[in-house]
């Protein structure tokens, strides 16, 4: 006799449940999070090199750099003037989750950081799928890249607040349309805040830089 | 994308829900699956077949409902479901929309097949 008995339970991943500990842990510190996913090369450790430097001396920064193999993205990051840097070496993994976020913040007294920047591994798939705890999600695209990105990694655009297009002194020598990227963008998330900048020649950098300002600011942690 | 997470989670209720019974077998596992999850369903059969092959649970059948998205306007109150993930309402082509249904990754129920009538309460 076969016999139909409802559950109606929801699932969680052991990553979700680690990721809320994490988030419920940030907000009481009033520590800002921002998780910086990409592909390969947009520029994402170059951008968190600027921010360094634009930062470092008004407010406390942490980084933790993900990379399949070597650390040299953290070690960018320390000789731009990071304080508080910790790599993370997957080894394979194509994505953080949110057990190697912890391991690693175990060596961080997260009571004297302000905003903690997770730069996840270049990749737009598997990071759309690993919540971290974070405040928001960052994409990083660039102008070397199609603009039509958004519509590819939609899942990506759609989990993230914040699209930042770099490499804006390209522009022309591609393809690459910018009016395209940001309607192909809004298609798949009408929400999304934009910032467009060059890493190489500072251009809309310090739009960026007051946005973060005022997060940090407004996390009233100082 | 995690399959193999939700497939450990559903053989964990399974295993929960397998020691209340006395004398009977689960046999199927129904669940519902969000386009928003992102999980594919040949991936979660899979990982879930790989996990459960050496325990009592090999074989378990998951049948999945799959929830397409539904959105319903902000601005004229329209619902219509999203396809291709372009999030904009249909009558009036506004993007300030609420997403209704698309996120769901939950077990619905749970078949059971018994050869007595009576089961141990769950206590």
């Amino acid at each position: 006799m076969t016999e139909k008995i409802p559950v109606n339970q929801k699932l969680l991943s052991e990553n979700d449940l680690i990721a809320a500990r994490l988030r419920e842990k940030f907000r009481q510190k009033g520590i800002i999070v921002l998780n910086l996913v990409s592909s390969p090369g947009s520029g994402k450790t170059t951008l968190l090199e600027k921010t360094i430097g634009a930062l470092k001396d008004k407010y406390r920064l942490a980084l933790i750099a993900g990379d399949v193999q070597t650390e040299n993205d953290a070690d960018r990051l320390i000789r731009a003037g990071g304080s508080i840097v910790r790599p993370i070496v997957t080894g394979g993994a194509c994505h953080l989750d949110a057990r190697m976020i912890e391991r690693s913040l175990e060596s961080i007294d997260l009571d004297k950081v302000d905003l903690l920047f997770i730069e996840n591994v270049g990749n737009l798939v598997c990071p759309a799928g690993f919540d971290l705890g974070e405040n928001m999600k960052v994409v990083l695209m660039s102008t070397t890249e199609g603009d039509d990105k958004p519509l590819k990694y939609p899942a990506m655009f759609r989990k993230a607040s914040v699209v930042v297009i770099n490499k804006i002194d390209l522009l022309g020598l591609s393809d690459f349309d910018l009016a395209s990227a940001r309607r192909n963008a809004r298609e798949i998330n009408a929400d999304l805040i934009f910032f467009e900048i060059s890493c190489r020649d500072g251009r809309g950098l310090d739009t960026w830089f007051g946005w973060l300002t005022s997060l940090i600011e407004k996390s009233g942690n100082r | 994308m995690h399959e193999l997470g939700i497939a450990e989670s559903i053989l964990n209720a399974i295993r929960l829900k397998s020691g209340e019974l006395a004398g009977a077998s689960i046999t199927a596992v129904g669940l519902r699956i969000g386009v928003l999850s992102n999980i594919v369903d040949e991936s979660l059969r899979f990982a879930f077949e790989v996990i459960s092959k050496d325990t009592e649970f090999a074989g378990i059948k998951l049948d999945i409902e799959n929830c397409p998205v539904l959105i319903e306007c902000l601005d004229c109150g329209k619902r219509n479901t999203v396809v291709e993930y372009r999030f904009s309402c249909e009558g009036c082509g506004s993007g300030r929309v609420k997403v209704i249904q698309g996120y769901e990754l939950e077990i619905a129920y749970m078949e059971i097949e018994s050869g007595f009538p009576e089961r141990r309460s769950p206590n």
